[in-house]
């Protein structure tokens, strides 16, 4: 036993917290944050109140001998038999295969929702709903049943299909049908699937609109009314805008209206140290992507920068991407997903010289993430499985400018 | 804010023990403050305000991330080409990783009265408990950090 005291503790503690120096105070940062925050809150609120209008108005119709079913939320056999009015239902596959969960065609190009592991083989499960075997969203397993819709998330801006989005909702089990009110006027009627994931049944629907998105949600149990969800117009915009801003859509990545910051799992993938200080970098695997967060300190200055990819399934070979590291310190930073096969790679720079690097895992994926020295660039890495022998080599792309 | 943030940022600091992670907090704090400002204006006293919303952020950061996976150990740490690639980012004392072994509020409580020289009932209204909850938990938690086998450790090597 130590012998530490209170006023041992309180020099001991200054000792070691005052002597971080924080990098300056993040203003426009906290501002955009506090207003998604804001925004987030606000539509949570709206259907809250909804939910409890529509609750009153039920129980004053039930009241009166009338039918429950609102006008605002038409039955899906009403909906269907309407001619003209640009209705249609979606009824997902009767026999649901490869747990799917929607497809369809847009503008002639097919697309297909559904789930699947995307950890590495053996690894713990990580579920996720996709889009054509990519851009993945991640799904939780343990959603709760108080709400009618436990998240609601839109891939707006899709690589190679202009014009085209698509919808992923996660639903409690008691919820038979899903109306949603495209911003162009057309109502689908979407009935939720139920898929095995993970030993878990997952209650999921989806659906495909045209560009111009969706302007309400209603998700309901029988005839009855039970919720409904506003999606605010951001979230169908397009990818141009400041890159970092809150509401910018990256390409390839959902976007959620509810707890869009929440992060599945996270952990440093590389580091090291500078003459005068260290970088590291560290990848958050959430609602937001895949974000590769690139820290360095040079001894006075502490940077940091935030870059958000799509979340894709275990590679075969290797998916590097540069990141942003220190403009001060000259460093390259490279960071991504190798393949479960990868038990180590080697990196060659430009003038010579190699090192090796060892994946990270995190949620059950391998990461790698590492630094090249100013005036120099990665020519080539090599991935080796668990034998030594190396299954794979990728050259990769110069460095523009 | 930029007058608050330096406290704020060691204050995460001495809650997560990662530098890094305490600038999240601090930021992921400051955004929840300007999306109630008015709730925080209305406050007896903001900066009690702010402290509780950065230490219920890291509470629910820990529990999120309890069955998730956490920044490795530096033997652990992939190889780096900078040179000396064993060493981590963030140094942490033995003092902190003791603290991390503390029940949540135990920590926060050791943080605000040890190092931020709260008073018990400053530490109190931060926390939304008694005084007396906060000076028995101080002691308990003074207790189990005189017990820390780490802490002995560092000493016994001193």
């Amino acid at each position: 036993m130590n012998t530490i005291g209170e006023q041992d503790l309180r020099r001991r503690l200054r000792a070691d917290i005052d002597t971080v120096r924080p990098a300056p105070a993040p203003v426009g940062a906290v501002i955009r944050r506090g207003r998604a925050v804001r925004a987030r809150r606000r539509a949570a609120a709206a259907s809250g109140v909804t939910a409890v209008a529509a609750a009153v108005a039920m129980v004053l119709s039930v009241q009166a001998g009338a039918n429950p079913a609102s006008p605002a939320t038409p039955a899906g056999s009403r909906l269907a038999a309407r001619s003209g009015d640009a209705a249609r239902v979606l009824d997902p596959p009767s026999r649901p295969h490869g747990n799917v969960v929607a497809s369809g065609v847009i503008a002639g190009t097919s697309w297909r929702l559904s789930v699947r592991d995307i950890a590495d083989p053996g690894a713990r499960c990580l579920p996720a709903i996709m889009l054509n075997g990519s851009d993945a969203d991640l799904l939780s397993t343990t959603p709760g049943t108080q709400q009618a819709m436990t998240d609601v998330a839109f891939l707006s801006v899709v690589p190679g299909q202009p014009g085209a989005g698509y919808a992923a909702i996660q639903v409690a089990p008691a919820v038979t049908r899903l109306v949603a009110y495209l911003r162009n006027g057309t109502r689908l009627l979407v009935r939720p699937v139920t898929v095995r994931a993970c030993g878990q049944r997952l209650h999921l629907a989806g659906f495909g609109y045209p560009g111009s998105g969706v302007a309400r949600i209603t998700a309901s149990s029988g005839a009855q009314f039970t919720t409904q969800a506003t999606p605010p117009a951001s979230m169908f915009g397009s990818a141009s805008g400041t890159p970092g801003t809150a509401g910018r859509l990256v390409p390839g990545v959902w976007a959620h209206m509810w707890g869009a910051g929440d992060v599945t799992a996270s952990g440093t993938i590389g580091s090291g140290r500078l003459s005068s200080g260290s970088w590291h970098i560290s990848v958050l695997l959430g609602a937001g992507g895949e974000c590769y967060t690139a820290a360095a300190f040079d001894g006075r200055v502490a940077t940091r920068a935030i870059e958000c990819v799509p979340i894709e399934p275990p590679p075969a070979t290797a998916s590097l991407q540069r990141v942003r590291l220190a403009p001060g310190t000259g460093l390259t930073g490279y960071a991504g997903l190798v393949s479960p096969r990868a038990a180590y790679l080697v990196a060659s720079l430009s003038g010579g010289g190699t090192t090796r690097v060892r994946p990270a895992q995190i949620a059950g994926r391998g990461y790698v993430a590492l630094a090249v020295p100013a005036g120099r660039a990665l020519a080539r890495l090599a991935l080796y499985d668990r034998s030594g022998h190396p299954f794979a080599t990728i050259n990769p792309a110069p460095a523009a400018g | 804010m930029a007058a608050r943030w330096p406290g704020l940022v060691r204050l995460g600091y001495g809650l997560t023990g990662d530098r890094w992670l305490a600038e999240d907090v601090a930021q992921a704090a400051l955004a929840s403050a300007y999306a109630a400002w008015w709730r925080v204006r209305r406050a007896d006293d903001p900066d009690a305000y702010v402290r509780r919303i950065l230490i219920n952020t890291c509470n629910r950061r820990f529990r999120r991330h309890r069955v998730a996976e956490h920044a490795r150990e530096p033997r652990e740490l992939p190889d780096s080409v900078i040179a000396d690639p064993s060493d981590v980012i963030g140094e942490r004392s033995v003092l902190l990783a003791a603290l991390r072994e503390l029940p949540a509020r135990q920590r926060a409580i050791v943080v605000l009265r040890y190092w931020d020289d709260l008073s018990d009932a400053q530490v109190a209204a931060t926390l939304g408990c008694s005084a007396g909850t906060v000076r028995s938990q101080a002691s308990r938690a003074l207790a189990k950090l005189r017990a820390s086998t780490a802490l002995a450790g560092q000493e016994g090597s001193q």
